[in-house]
């Protein structure tokens, strides 16, 4: 069974519609990645799905309930966590505390989940009560994840988890988010390094002109001449 | 001189209350409240119909506590005067601020409303109680005579106690509570507030809640040592600002370090020029930073505290 199903989303921001009638699956315990140009509705699609942009039409379903237009910190305590791309911690709050604030609807649970997730994410543990300002950005992206995870979430979102990251911390996130699936936890990542991010998945959603391109396991997307030239930066 | 730097630390302690919770409120909500003096007002009131009418009429025992000037009713009367402002601050949050918020008014607008609050405040305390001044106790105590001519009335120090304690306490409150926190962590990111499920409107709610408390407390604190009038608190309102932006507009520990200054510095102008330029002088002084820091003294380039 799909623990997310968005169906012919259409969304954008006023009057501008960036989607025009976008649709995506993601199973349990699966990871996907979705790729495209700059500006084809990515982050928009992310948005939209977690509520903080609402659908003109189209629904969004959630372990078979529908969120479609619920606010984020109703669909948060349903098992969906979401990273956005930019501003994805609390910069004046210590690592433990920017955790805490993930377990905001379940503070009994702090405890617990920080051990889980400083397991996760172990150059974390030494620094809980550091500001997030005074780590770096590779540091901070892994304290946005952890935040995310703090509530168990069954599908974790990432909007762009490397963007701006040196290449050695780019690996790294890679690393996390297969630890992090090896939880059992899904996760739907758009990312700007495509194939990095196609080759971390199992399957991929094409983006382009607010619109599905292509859809296909990521192997097959990977092996696409066509694919490959258009939007992962050549053929190899 | 000496004796001038203790009455500028016990005003100061008074703005520093202020200015904290102003900027507090600024933090979170994200405008100048320029209703912030008048909820000082308001409370300061609340606080003399509850003494002087109320329980005055239930005699409730009157002594005072040794050498302060007020007793048990004073003591009662300040959380149920905390407690009325808070519910009057998020009245006027729910009738002006929260609709404007759900038409995403630009910050100016929100300036201009709390403004439109501040003169109906005001407007109220003149028809209910008047223009002229009232006393919270019309009884003389005498001042501590300290070495270097100070002289301090018990009053006085308790005042400066209770600002000091309050703030202290709002500090442990951010740092070690859930709520706290989690005001913290609005202030900082309120949209990743929202993603992370806190319902940021509710957060509003305990800003306004809060901030108005601790600025009852203020106008009471002002009321004990001088007096009250309808424009007690819109009087302060300059101050107040020019404290919470020396420190570092929603930095509450600067707005602390910044109404100390502004209290210190008025009181010891008035050894070198005439009591009226005092309030001049806190803008000389405001004026100095900005050109110099104008992050404030403790900076706040960054959101959040």
């Amino acid at each position: 069974m799909n623990v997310l199903e968005a169906a012919g989303i259409v969304s954008g921001y006023g009057d501008l519609e960036i989607l025009h009638g976008v649709s995506l699956s993601v199973g349990a315990g699966e990871v996907v990645a979705i790729i495209g140009p700059n500006g084809c509705g990515k982050s928009t699609l992310m948005k939209t799905i977690f509520g903080l942009l609402t659908p003109t039409a189209g629904t969004v379903t959630f372990r078979g309930a529908d969120i479609t237009g619920q606010p984020p910190h109703a669909i948060v305590g349903q098992g969906l966590s979401y990273v956005p791309q930019a501003d994805n911690t609390f910069l004046s709050l210590t690592v433990q505390e920017n955790l805490a604030m993930g377990a905001f609807l379940r503070s009994d649970t702090i405890a617990a989940q920080s051990a889980m997730v400083y397991d996760l994410f172990p150059d974390l543990k030494d620094r809980r009560g550091t500001k997030v300002s005074a780590l770096s950005g590779g540091q901070r992206q892994m304290v946005a994840m952890a935040r995310a995870l703090m509530l168990k979430p069954q599908l974790l979102m990432l909007d762009e988890p490397t963007a701006g990251l040196a290449p050695v911390f780019v690996e790294t996130v890679f690393k996390r988010i297969a630890h992090v699936n090896a939880q059992g936890i899904a996760v739907l990542m758009v990312e700007q390094n495509a194939r990095m991010a196609l080759e971390h998945a199992r399957r991929g959603y094409v983006l382009a002109d607010g619109e599905n391109r292509y859809t296909d396991a990521s192997s097959a997307l990977l092996a696409n001449k066509e694919i490959a030239r258009l939007y992962l930066g050549g053929d190899l | 001189m000496i004796a001038l730097v203790v009455d500028g630390i016990i005003l100061g302690s008074i703005l520093s209350l202020g200015a904290v919770s102003l900027t507090l409120v600024y933090g979170i909500v994200r405008f100048a409240n320029f209703a912030h003096g008048d909820l000082m007002a308001v409370g300061a009131y609340v606080a003399f119909f509850c003494v002087n009418t109320v329980f005055a009429a239930l005699d409730l025992p009157a002594a005072t506590f040794g050498p302060l000037s007020f007793g048990l009713p004073m003591l009662l009367a300040l959380p149920l005067a905390m407690l009325a402002t808070a519910v009057v601050a998020v009245i006027v949050d729910r009738l002006v601020f929260r609709p404007m918020r759900r038409r995403q008014y630009a910050p100016v607008m929100f300036v201009i409303g709390s403004l439109a609050a501040a003169f109906a405040l005001r407007a109220l305390l003149f028809i209910i109680w008047g223009p002229e001044f009232h006393f919270f106790t019309q009884a003389l105590r005498p001042a501590l005579q300290l070495p270097y001519e100070i002289r301090v009335k018990p009053d006085q120090i308790f005042i400066m106690a209770a600002c000091l304690s309050m703030v202290a306490g709002l500090y442990l409150f951010l740092r070690r509570s859930r709520l706290g926190q989690a005001l913290r962590a609005t202030a900082d990111n309120p949209d990743l507030a929202r993603i992370s499920g806190i319902d940021t409107e509710r957060m509003m709610v305990w800003t306004w809640a809060i901030g108005a408390a601790m600025a009852a407390t203020a106008g009471i604190l002002l009321g004990i040592d001088a007096q009250l009038r309808p424009e007690m608190g819109w009087n302060l309102l300059l101050p107040l600002f020019a404290a919470a932006i020396l420190g570092g507009i929603g930095n509450p520990y600067g707005a602390l370090v910044g109404g100390m200054t502004i209290g210190i510095v008025q009181q010891v102008s008035t050894a070198f020029l005439l009591p009226t330029y005092k309030p001049a002088v806190a803008f000389v002084i405001l004026i100095l930073v900005l050109l110099i820091r104008p992050q404030g003294i403790l900076g706040s380039e960054q959101r959040g505290f």
